[in-house]
């Protein structure tokens, strides 16, 4: 096997300093660009800046082991697994204390051994051989005025580990067991609206009985995705998640159906008193066709919306932005909104789960307090569709 | 078998196509959405294995095909066309996002029931499936369903069996799905033998099929890149080995289809690529130029791809796995060739260093491969491996 062990090793400030680069700079750098990439602004190429620092971080890191004596300990090749296992966990944690990080400078040193323990006492994880052994080992960075850089070794010599032994009848068993459909479908409706119906019912089926499936939204028009949205989280029934892919296969969050009823007119009475908010969907789009001029504000600046590189990532991102925006919303509400929607199927999607998901959260109150209706830009005029409340 | 009418008439059906897609798509230099019917041709260069028509059906979710012709060239293997053709469909199928169901309307391989023109799977991919010993339950209604895709997507991967069964267990672990490992292989994302050297040698299989690590998290991200590279460097000896240069006019040519077929296998106690020659080739990258791999020997080749500093590091730790692959190799074919490959880096190690390994490789009877690419090279392609994979479907 691969067999990647993890290496640490502790240096002082005067050791960083080389003829001509400096360790702690680089490290410094490095930092920086950790914090840029939280933005995810222009994050590729923050991704590359930062893999060039820590590799330039790393290859001195392995000089110093290859050349020179430097404090050394070794965590084994279990290490990577469990911090693989905590991040998973407690991810905002993880990313907080700088987890799956290959350096730490002299001044955080102390902080994140302490941190550290507090995550792998709540990971339960506390008294594990290699937890212990950093725990050590940083402690004694500290104490020494040393930063440290944590390398990988791969392709290790190990002890043959005696590997489970598997059936290969049972395994072919339960793999054939697995849960997908074998059966067929039935010939096609017809009209984009039906068409995507009979998707979701398909869907909303075999989720049920636990075979994978997912709503594809590949190239539909923006119109039917909200119709047809509108139509199953507002149809009666056992509340539920669907899961929800797109034309380049991405897979994004599901999406919660069967979840709310129509507000009752006396619900609505104090929410219909309130102005109407022209709000477009996205900036710099169909401005030509006047769209500019119809709307007061728009719901997502495009060039926040448009930094997912696949579909599944722009739809996170329309969802978050949305999420928040109707938090924020709730403490300056009611708000009614007429929402002039352009087709982009992934934000449209994480819009409409995010206003789902909202009315759901405010479902309780007695008092509507956002109301939505969709125009949808059809070339030249607008349709207005059924209004989500 | 198909009648010559059949044939005849679905090749008319596709001509008649290809002009409408000319008209509509080629000459006004616009691309087909998946759910726009599109013609293909399989072929080899003058070879055609396959003609066909898909498109991705909405409202059904599945892979429609409209033209599905096939030939089985006799020089080439058994069922080669629906082997072709399988390939293809499946993975246009995953591609779309579709469940896996393939449908074959009623212009694939006609016949009349109750009057009505209907469609069925054809005989040859019927063959096919019959040859991989998979059953199809509705051949007569034109229907492949998921369950039956999934299996014949897995055969026709053409992982071994242990990598298989290294499948089968990722799936049933629920860590990583059949038509993704497959898709990643018949995409050409990597080679099967490379695939194999992920699913089977690595620690973490998933998270680099999956392109699960983003740089962000370097440990886990780094970790995915090493294990990548290491695959990246096999694959480029795979490639070195099965080259055949051919002589035409004085000059040297490659053409498609005429590689050297060796027997690569890969061993994940060693991490080693095990090689057994088709026909005799010169053992690539070493200082002895007349080595020579002889047909039906065998090779092991350790990969390690390290960079100078790496590789002064851990060049004790390698010594140690080469005499542990050395015995077991050797207690079973005292012929066998063993091998040790780094990449280019290890000349930018002390020369000192560099002359003590090889002393020390050569005295287990084992030799030494340098190969001309570079960690950063091999990096760079290890990590636009693992973002193309970021941008497959993942389910």
């Amino acid at each position: 096997m691969s067999n990647t062990r993890t290496v640490l090793i502790a240096l002082k400030d005067e050791q960083c300093k080389m003829p001509r680069l400096d360790l702690k700079k680089l490290m410094s750098m490095a930092l920086r660009v950790e914090k840029r990439m939280e933005t995810k602004v222009m994050i590729e190429d923050e991704q590359k800046r930062y893999n060039l620092y820590c590799d330039r971080i790393e290859f001195y890191g392995q000089l110093f082991l290859a050349e020179k004596f430097v404090e050394s300990c070794d965590l084994g090749s279990d290490y990577l697994d469990l911090i693989s296992m905590i991040n998973k966990k407690f991810p905002i944690e993880a990313a907080k204390i700088r987890l799956t990080a290959s350096f730490c400078p002299r001044e955080l040193v102390a902080e994140s051994a302490r941190q550290f323990e507090v995550l792998c006492k709540k990971s339960g994880v506390e008294a594990r051989e290699d937890v212990q052994a950093k725990l050590a080992f940083y402690l004694k960075a500290t104490a020494d005025g040393c930063s440290v850089i944590e390398l990988l070794q791969s392709w290790m010599p190990s002890v043959l580990e005696v590997e489970e032994e598997v059936d290969p009848k049972k395994l072919r068993e339960a793999f054939l067991a697995l849960k997908i459909s074998d059966n067929i479908t039935d010939d096609r409706l017809g009209g984009h609206f039906e068409e995507l119906k009979k998707q979701f019912e398909t869907v909303v089926n075999l989720t049920r009985q636990h075979t994978p499936a997912a709503i594809n939204f590949s190239e539909l028009r923006h119109d039917v995705i909200a119709e047809v949205l509108h139509d199953f989280v507002y149809h009666g029934g056992n509340p539920m998640y669907v899961p929800v892919i797109y034309a380049d296969g991405t897979e994004a969050a599901p999406l919660p159906l069967f979840c709310l009823k129509p507000k009752s007119a006396d619900a609505l009475t104090t929410l219909h008193e309130q102005p109407v908010f022209n709000m477009g969907m996205m900036s710099s789009r169909h401005s030509s066709d006047g769209l500019d001029v119809r709307v007061d504000v728009y719901w997502f600046r495009n060039q926040e919306i448009s930094i997912g590189r696949t579909q599944a990532e722009t739809d996170d991102v329309a969802y978050k932005k949305s999420k928040e925006q109707f938090l924020k919303m709730r403490t300056e509400g009611p708000f009614r909104i007429d929402f002039y929607q352009t087709g982009f199927q992934p934000a449209i999607v994480g819009f409409y789960r995010a206003l789902a998901e909202e009315l759901i959260a405010q479902y309780k109150n007695p008092i509507a307090q956002l109301e939505v209706t969709p125009y949808y830009f059809m070339g030249v005029v607008y349709k207005v569709g059924k209004v989500w409340n | 078998m198909i009648s010559k009418e059949a044939r005849l008439k679905q090749f008319e059906i596709y001509a008649t196509y290809c002009k409408e897609f000319e008209e509509k798509f080629t000459k006004k230099g616009i691309t087909p959405k998946n759910h726009e019917w599109r013609p293909y041709r399989w072929c080899s260069r003058d070879i055609v294995f396959a003609n066909l028509k898909v498109r991705h059906e909405r409202s059904r979710n599945c892979l429609e095909v409209d033209v599905c012709l096939m030939a089985n060239p006799p020089q080439y293997y058994d069922n080669s066309g629906p082997r072709v053709a399988m390939g293809f469909l499946l993975s246009e199928a995953y591609k779309c996002g579709t469940s896996m169901e393939i449908v074959f309307t009623k212009n694939v391989e006609t016949r009349i029931e109750n009057g009505v023109e209907k469609g069925r799977v054809p005989a040859y991919i019927y063959d096919l499936a019959c040859e991989l010993g998979i059953k199809l339950n509705h051949v007569l209604e034109g229907h492949i369903t998921p369950f039956e895709a999934r299996q014949i997507y897995l055969e026709l991967a053409g992982f071994s069996d242990e990598a298989k069964e290294k499948v089968m267990k990722l799936s049933v672990d629920d860590l990583l799905t059949p038509e993704r490992a497959c898709f990643l292989v018949m995409g050409g994302l990597w080679s099967t033998p490379e695939a194999e050297s992920i699913i089977l040698g690595c620690d973490n299989p998933e998270s680099i099929m999956l392109s699960d690590s983003i740089p962000e998290d370097r440990h886990l991200y780094l970790r995915d890149v090493m294990a990548a590279r290491g695959t990246v460097l096999g694959g480029a000896l795979d490639m070195k080995l099965q080259r055949k240069e051919l002589m035409e006019d004085g000059q040297i040519v490659e053409s498609e289809g005429e590689g050297t077929d060796h027997q690569i296998s890969f061993d994940k106690g060693t991490y080693a690529k095990s090689y057994i020659a088709a026909e005799d080739c010169l053992v690539p990258w070493t200082e002895n130029k007349e080595l020579i791999f002889r047909t039906d020997e065998q090779m092991v080749v350790m990969v390690r791809a390290r960079s100078s500093v790496e590789i002064r590091v851990t060049s004790a730790a390698d010594l140690e796995s080469l005499i542990k692959t050395v015995e077991k190799y050797r207690a079973i074919n005292p012929d066998v060739k063993v091998g040790i490959l780094y990449p280019r880096d290890f000349e930018d190690i002390p020369e000192g260093e560099k002359r003590e390994i090889k002393r020390r490789v050569e005295e287990q009877g084992a030799f030494l491969m340098v190969s001309p690419e570079s960690v950063a090279g091999l990096d760079k392609e290890a990590m636009r491996r693992i973002e193309t994979g970021r941008m497959v479907r993942h389910e």
